[in-house]
């Protein structure tokens, strides 16, 4: 009996190609819209967060309980290699790299600077962080008397490549730690707390300066999905089983990141809702006007004796079918337009400047996500029902005798 | 006895206050297997005593016993299922569901019915047959004349086997020749399948054909 | 009153003797009130006292933190209020380096890169040397005695000695970190006694400590001076004056960048 009313329903639909069509249209460039927007921010947040991660920041960071709150020299942990073994033995972790981590003054001949000091070991830092491909000129760290700076200080330092800059600060010894380094590359990152406020050393030219035999500040793992790194850094911290180690996700890391993109996650639901409302007001025009011509039809089919959730059902179906025939076209628009620009990108460089302080790049790769397009779809089709109960009822309502009356 | 009506009256409140009565007390009596014409000038109270026959409207008094049951004390939304099983309607005019075939239009109410789908469809292509529409049974309403549409009408109405069809000016919108004929069908039908027929006109030539006239008058049976 | 009887001289004899007499009974009075200096010069005398026009000699500074203790032998040119030049004798590694600071600039001189650095105004408030001892109070210039209102809030006995505490709180438009300072100086020779340092929410930073008085050359001044974190527990930084002269000539070529990279 469903399958009559089904026929019945869509049937109707093709009756009014013109109406339905637009439906169908409002409804697909609803859904289509929705999912590409959704993998638009789902593409730019990924980028955000690959770029976080890979800038420096890493995945996961393992510290010293208490480091975060205190970055100082003191809080390091001693045999970071342990750790290193014990991490590598896990299958979520892609690489491990160990830094030491000291705040310091860097001068030039005319010109001082306080800055963030990292010592990292260069072949291990290529697989955790990408620091080397943002050399703009120059090299990357070779031997243990080069530094690499961002290109910012280079020029508050007025220093270029070659020159001898001397970083001062004081080991963890309580000495003074100082020596002196050839500019070997100079780094544009695009964040301008790291173009304008960090240099890199060789790991072991920081043991040296700053007294850090066979100890490390942090140590930086690359994963093999950011989207775990809350799971990973808890497995870590388990295997780890050390109170004295604090391990750190980059949602922890950066919080400003984590709540931007959280923000956003959030915000999301506002198009979301604007999208229901377009798709809403188009299916409820349609089946409205629908269900308002054929006042004389319900009256006839009420007075033979259909129910009154029949009549309600056969609304609904008529809504329903909108629905999916409007979501295959939004899903196929979606996914197309997601797809294509996920591989062309789309192209923002106007907004570079902007773009660089959240760590997105000039072009955005939209990226599909099952999760949001399910939910975009279901969301899609229970309004398309729901919407349809308000025409649906006064359908089933009519009195037959007033009904049959209206031609 | 299948039908009797005890004192029934209906009057419509229009714009609130105004009281229009358009049955003032009618009692009559219908047998089984009557063809009955129910006459009458326009506003004599056809339509209304026809609909509250066929349990579409309810009395502001007075009863009416299909056998020995007072319809006018079943719930509203028990009468859909009462008319289903015991009535069968045609209308004026668009009576069928413009988006079925002639075929799915008989079936319809068979459908309703819970009638399997092998038999709905012999049967429906047989009573179509019956009416003369044996080569227009996947036609839609639209591409029919409205005498055709009627004739679908009436196969729909005795489809599921009512007791009585109720047909309210069935030949109105008709041309003469056309309403002759489809009379003729359903007295036809009146006679092979003992089906009661009640139908309301005001066409001579339509009450002409019935077997008894039941005439109206500001809402009273006059003769 | 003093004026107007010199510059009357054909006054009536008897009414200037009287007013010489009158002088003669005030002088005694006058002197004794120098002991009751404005509170203002207290902190100037106290501030003079421990850096003398000039002064040279060595110095050591122990720095004590939770995780380590060392101890820096220092030689020091002092020269007024706004020129310093201070030598690391030892330990070995820090032998040879170099601060110098004139007025409000700074550089430090590192002997292992061979390379003077100038500390941006950003650092002075930073400590020196892994100290307790900010880069800024190497050199105070007369930023105690310039930049705040002196008043004595009390005249304590502690005992061993009777001191002016004096409350030092800063001038609407000065320049300085600290929300109130207090200061203890003995009384009768403004040997400063304690120093204590508050933000400007009324929290106490850190503490100076001065103790162990006795002559140092021809100055009687304390010679340990001991500055404690008043937030970092097992904190602090001892400065002991081993052998300091005041107030001999110093060459005006010592505070300069050329003397500054000249290692003996």
């Amino acid at each position: 009996m469903i399958f009559a009313f089904l026929k019945i329903a869509f049937r109707n639909i093709l009756r009014a190609k013109r109406r339905s069509l637009i439906t169908v249209s409002a409804v697909g460039f609803g859904l289509g819209a929705l999912i590409f927007i959704w993998a638009f921010v789902d593409g730019a947040h990924r980028q955000m967060v690959e770029n976080y991660t890979s800038l420096i920041a890493g995945h996961i960071q393992i510290h010293k309980q208490g480091f975060s709150q205190k970055e100082q020299l003191e809080m390091n942990f001693s045999r970071p290699e342990e750790i290193i073994a014990k991490l590598t033995r896990l299958a979520q972790v892609k690489a491990v790299s160990p830094r030491i981590k000291a705040f310091g003054l860097v001068s030039s001949a005319e010109h001082s600077s306080i800055v963030s000091i990292m010592g990292i070991v260069p072949q291990k830092e290529l697989s955790v962080s990408r620091m080397s491909d943002r050399v703009k000129e120059g090299k990357f760290l070779e031997d243990n008397k080069s530094i690499v700076i961002g290109e910012r200080l280079a020029k508050n330092l007025n220093v270029s490549l070659g020159d001898k800059v001397v970083i001062m600060s004081q080991a963890l010894d309580g000495s003074i730690a100082s020596a002196a380094y050839h500019v070997n590359g100079l780094l544009d990152t695009g964040a301008d707390e790291i173009d304008k406020g960090v240099a890199l050393i060789t790991y072991t030219a920081a043991q040296e300066l700053f007294v850090m035999d066979n100890k490390a500040s942090e140590i930086a793992v690359r994963i093999n999905s950011a989207e775990d790194a809350r799971i990973v850094s808890r497995m870590i911290a388990n295997d780890l089983n050390s109170p004295d180690l604090e391990v750190l996700a980059w949602q922890d890391i950066s919080p400003m990141l984590y709540q931007w993109v959280e923000f956003d996650n959030g915000f999301i639901w506002i198009i979301v809702l604007v999208v229901m409302i377009v798709v809403a007001i188009g299916i409820l025009n349609t089946v409205l006007m629908g269900v308002l011509e054929r006042t004389h039809e319900f009256g006839i089919l009420l007075a033979l004796g259909t129910k009154r959730r029949q009549v309600i059902s056969m609304v609904a179906f008529e809504s329903l079918i909108l629905g999916i025939v409007g979501s295959i076209a939004g899903l196929g628009l979606g996914c197309v337009s997601s797809l294509y620009y996920g591989k062309a990108g789309i192209n923002l460089s106007a907004f570079t400047q902007a773009l660089n302080n959240f760590y997105m790049d000039a072009f955005i790769y939209p990226r599909l996500s099952f999760g949001h397009v399910a939910t975009s779809l279901v969301l899609v089709l229970i309004i398309s029902v729901v919407v349809s109960l308000y025409p649906a009822y006064h359908a089933a309502n009519l009195k037959p005798v007033d009904a049959i009356r209206s031609i | 006895m299948l039908i009797k009506t005890i004192n029934l009256t209906k009057t419509y409140t229009i714009d609130g206050d105004i009281q229009t009565p358009a049955l003032r007390g009618v009692d009559i009596v219908i047998d089984k297997g009557e063809f009955v014409a129910i006459a009458g000038p326009s506003g004599s109270g056809k339509t209304s005593l026809l609909n509250l026959l066929g349990a579409l409207d309810t009395p502001t008094s007075g009863s009416i016993f299909y056998e020995d049951i007072d319809i006018t004390k079943i719930a509203l939304n028990a009468l859909s299922g009462f008319r289903l099983t015991q009535i069968g309607f045609v209308f004026q005019a668009y009576n069928l569901i413009n988006t079925l075939t002639a075929l799915e239009n008989v079936e319809y109410i068979m459908l309703l019915k819970g009638v399997s789908a092998d038999i709905r469809r012999k049967k429906a292509v047989d009573i179509l047959a019956r009416v003369g529409l044996g080569d227009y049974i996947n036609r839609f309403p639209r591409h029919m004349s409205g005498g055709q549409q009627q004739r679908v009408a009436v196969a729909r109405s005795i489809a599921a086997e009512p007791k009585v069809v109720l047909a309210d000016e069935p030949t109105a919108n008709l041309d003469s020749k056309t309403a002759e004929s489809l009379i003729e069908l359903m007295k036809e039908l009146n006679a092979e399948k003992g089906i009661t027929f009640i139908f309301s006109t005001h066409d001579k030539m339509v009450m002409d054909k019935a077997k008894r006239l039941i005439n109206l008058h500001d809402g009273k049976v006059v003769s | 009153m003093d004026s107007s009887g010199v510059a009357r001289p054909n006054d009536h004899w008897s009414g200037a003797a009287k007013l010489g007499l009158i002088l003669l009974f005030l002088l005694p009075a006058l002197a004794f009130s120098q002991a009751s200096l404005s509170p203002t010069e207290i902190v100037r005398r106290a501030d003079d006292l421990l850096r003398g026009d000039t002064n040279r000699g060595t110095y050591t500074m122990e720095v004590v933190t939770p995780n380590w203790r060392r101890t820096l032998e220092l030689y020091v040119y002092s020269l007024g209020r706004d020129k310093i030049f201070i030598r690391i004798l030892s330990p070995a590694k820090e032998a040879g380096i170099g601060t110098l600071r004139v007025k409000n600039e700074m550089w430090n001189y590192l002997p292992n890169v061979e390379k003077t650095i100038k500390i941006p105004p950003s650092m002075m408030a930073q400590s020196w040397m892994g100290s307790d001892f900010a880069n800024d109070d190497l050199v105070k210039e007369s930023s105690i005695v310039n930049d705040y209102t002196h008043t004595i809030a009390a005249e304590e006995d502690t005992g061993d000695f009777s001191a002016y505490k004096i409350e030092l709180i800063p001038k609407p438009d000065a320049a300085v970190v600290w929300g109130k300072i207090l200061f203890w100086v003995r009384k009768g020779d403004y040997v400063p006694l304690k120093e204590e340092y508050y933000d400007e929410k009324g929290r106490l930073i850190k503490v100076l400590e001065y103790s162990d008085i006795g002559a140092v050359s021809d100055h009687i001044i304390p010679r340990v001076w001991k500055m404690s974190s008043a937030l970092k527990d097992n904190h602090y930084t001892i400065i002991k004056v081993v052998d300091v002269e005041y107030n001999k000539p110093i060459d005006g070529n010592v505070f300069t960048l050329e003397n500054l990279k000249k290692i003996q």
